[in-house]
C-alpha cells in the first residue's frame, strides 16, 4: 500500500515536471508560425519561458478594492490546469490519476478554473472586466456541451468513463468502425480547443481592443507573479486540451513514458503549427457569430453520439 | 453497411446544417451544389453491382443537381441584390438546434421505414428523412422566394436518398427524379419571376431617376 502510494506520487511528480518543462514552448511555436506567415523573424521559441521567468521576479500591485478572490483567481486556474494534466495519459501507460468518471472531472476542472478567473475579474469592480467575464460565461456554456457530448461518444464506444481507457489502444478499433463519428468529434473538439484557449476564430490573444477582447480583458489587472501564473496556466491548458486532441487523432501509445511523451510533444508541436496557420489565415469572427460556431460544434458532437448509438442498436 | 457510404451521408447532413446556419444565399447555393455532387456518389454501388441504369441516375444527378440548378440559382441571386442575405424567422442558432432535434427524431424513426430490398442498411433511411425534414424547416423559415427554392431542393435531395434506400435505383426512380427536376425548374422560374417582381417593387430604377429632379 505504502509503496503504491510512493509510486503514484513519483508518477505524478514526473508527469508534472514533464508538463511544466514542455508546455511553454507551444505558445512559442504558435508565435513563430504566425511570424513566418507575416514574413517576420518573430520572437525566439523560448521567449515564453523568459517572459514567465521575468514576471515571477517582479512584484505585484493590488488594488484596494480587491479581496482574496482576486488573488485566488490565477492560483486556482493554474492548479486546475495542472490537475487536469494528470488525467491525460502522456506516455505508454495509464495516467497517474485514473478512475471511472474522470472524463467529467476533466471537463469541469476547466469550469472551476473559469469560474475563479471570472470572479477575480468581477472582483476588481471594473465594468470593463465584468464585460469580459460575461462574454466568457456566455461562450463557455455553449462550448461545454460540445466537449461533454464528444466525450460521451468516446466513452460509449470505449465502454468506460475513464480517460485512460478511452485514449487507449482500443481507439484504433473504434477508428476502424466509427471513422465518421470520430471525425465529427475531432472537429468539434478542435473548435472547443480553440475556444477554451482563447484562440482566433473565437478570441484573439493579441488584441487589446475593448470591443473584442474576451479572455485578455479579464486578466488586465493582474501583474507580476499572478500574470506569470496565468500565462503558465494557459500554456498548461493548451498542453492538456491539445494532448486530448492529439491522442484521439493518433491513438498509438508506444511503450515507455519518455518515448510516448516525446511522440505526444511532436503531435502537440504539429497542433501548435496548425493553430498558428489558423490564426494567420482566418479572421476573428464577429462576436454575434461565435454562438453560431459553437452551436455547430455542439451539433457535430451530438451527431457523433447519434451515429455511435445508431450503429449500436 | 455494405452498399452505402457512411462518410457521404454524414457530409450530406453537415451540408444541411451549414445551410441552416448560413445567412448568405450564395453560400447556401454552393452547399446545395456540394450536396448534389455527394448524392451522385450514392447510386454508384448499384452500378458496380451490375445495373447500368444506376450509372445514368448518378450522372444525371451530378449534372442537374450538382451543376445546372446551382448555376441557375446563382444567376437569380446575382441578378437581384435584394436576395443576398437571408432574413429567417428563427435565428441561426435556434434553427441549428431545431435541426438537431429533427436529426435525432429522424434517427429514431429511420429504422421504421420498410425496405424489403435492403434490410440492413444503416444510415440511409435516417439521413433521407432528416434531409426531407430539414428542407421543410428551411422552406418555412425563409422570407424570400429564393430561400424557399433552396429548401425545396434540399427536400427533394432527401426524397432521392430515401428512394434509393427503399427501391434500388430502378428506372422508376430516374423518372421520378426527372419529374421532380421539372417541377423544380418551374419553382425556380416562379422564384425568378417573383424576385423580379419584388425587385421592381422596392428598387425601381425609373423612380430613382425622379430623384434627380
Amino acid at each position: 500500500m505504502m509503496t503504491d502510494l510512493m509510486d503514484t506520487a513519483r508518477e505524478i511528480v514526473r508527469q508534472w515536471a514533464f508538463v511544466l518543462a514542455v508546455s511553454p514552448i507551444l505558445p512559442g511555436i504558435v508565435a513563430k508560425t504566425k511570424a513566418w506567415f507575416a514574413g517576420r523573424r518573430g520572437p525566439p521559441l523560448l521567449q515564453p519561458y523568459r517572459d514567465i521567468f521575468k514576471l515571477f521576479r517582479k512584484g505585484a500591485v493590488y488594488s484596494r478594492t480587491t479581496t482574496w478572490l482576486f488573488r485566488a483567481g490565477p492560483v486556482v486556474s493554474f492548479s486546475a490546469a495542472l490537475a487536469a494534466t494528470l488525467i491525460i495519459p502522456l506516455g505508454g501507460m495509464e495516467s497517474p490519476l485514473t478512475f471511472q468518471g474522470d472524463l467529467i472531472l476533466f471537463a469541469y476542472l476547466w469550469g472551476l478554473s473559469r469560474f475563479f478567473t471570472m470572479t477575480a475579474a468581477l472582483d476588481t469592480g471594473s465594468a470593463f472586466e465584468g464585460m469580459g467575464a460575461s462574454r466568457e460565461a456566455a461562450f463557455s456554456c455553449l462550448a461545454e456541451p460540445a466537449l461533454l457530448l464528444g466525450l460521451l461518444a468516446l466513452a460509449r464506444e470505449a465502454g468506460s468513463f475513464s480517460m485512460s481507457d478511452v485514449l487507449s489502444v482500443g481507439l484504433i478499433r473504434i477508428w476502424s468502425i466509427h471513422a465518421p463519428a470520430l471525425c465529427l468529434v475531432t472537429a468539434a473538439f478542435l473548435v472547443v480547443f480553440l475556444t477554451e484557449n482563447s484562440r482566433i476564430p473565437v478570441d484573439d490573444p493579441n488584441t487589446h481592443l475593448e470591443l473584442t477582447m474576451i479572455h485578455e480583458v479579464m486578466v488586465l489587472d493582474h501583474g507580476g507573479p499572478d500574470l506569470a501564473l496565468i500565462e503558465y496556466g494557459s500554456a498548461v491548458k493548451f498542453f492538456a486540451l491539445g494532448a486530448l486532441l492529439v491522442r484521439i487523432v493518433c491513438p498509438i501509445r508506444s511503450g515507455g513514458f519518455w518515448e510516448g511523451g516525446a511522440a505526444l510533444v511532436i503531435g502537440l508541436a504539429a497542433l501548435s503549427v496548425l493553430v498558428g496557420v489558423i490564426e494567420s489565415t482566418m479572421a476573428r469572427l464577429r462576436l454575434s457569430r461565435i454562438p453560431q460556431l459553437l452551436a455547430l460544434s455542439f451539433v457535430l458532437s451530438g451527431f457523433g453520439v447519434i451515429l455511435t448509438l445508431a450503429a449500436g442498436s | 453497411m455494405t452498399g452505402e457510404f457512411p462518410a457521404v451521408l454524414v457530409l450530406v447532413v453537415i451540408t444541411n446544417f451549414y445551410i441552416l446556419n448560413t445567412g448568405r444565399y450564395v453560400n447556401s447555393v454552393r452547399s446545395i451544389a456540394l450536396q448534389g455532387c455527394l448524392l451522385a456518389v450514392l447510386p454508384l454501388p448499384e452500378a458496380l453491382a451490375g445495373s447500368p441504369q444506376a450509372l445514368f441516375l448518378s450522372a444525371g444527378t451530378l449534372i442537374v443537381k450538382g451543376i445546372l440548378m446551382p448555376l441557375i440559382l446563382i444567376r437569380v441571386i446575382r441578378s437581384t441584390d435584394e436576395f443576398r442575405v437571408a432574413q429567417p424567422f428563427l435565428g441561426p442558432v435556434a434553427s441549428v438546434l431545431v435541426g438537431f432535434a429533427i436529426l435525432a427524431a429522424a434517427f429514431r424513426a429511420g429504422a421504421l421505414i420498410p425496405a424489403p430490398l435492403r434490410p440492413h442498411d444503416g444510415l440511409m433511411g435516417a439521413v433521407g428523412l432528416a434531409t426531407i425534414l430539414t428542407g421543410m424547416l428551411i422552406m418555412v423559415n425563409r422570407r424570400k422566394a429564393v430561400g424557399q427554392v433552396i429548401g425545396f431542393l434540399i427536400l427533394e435531395n432527401g426524397i432521392l436518398i430515401l428512394s434509393l434506400r427503399i427501391s434500388r435505383g430502378l428506372p422508376f426512380v430516374i423518372e421520378m427524379a426527372v419529374l421532380f427536376d421539372v417541377l423544380l425548374a418551374a419553382m425556380i422560374f416562379g422564384g425568378f419571376i417573383q424576385s423580379v417582381h419584388e425587385t421592381f417593387a422596392h428598387t425601381d430604377v425609373s423612380r430613382m431617376r425622379k430623384l434627380k429632379g
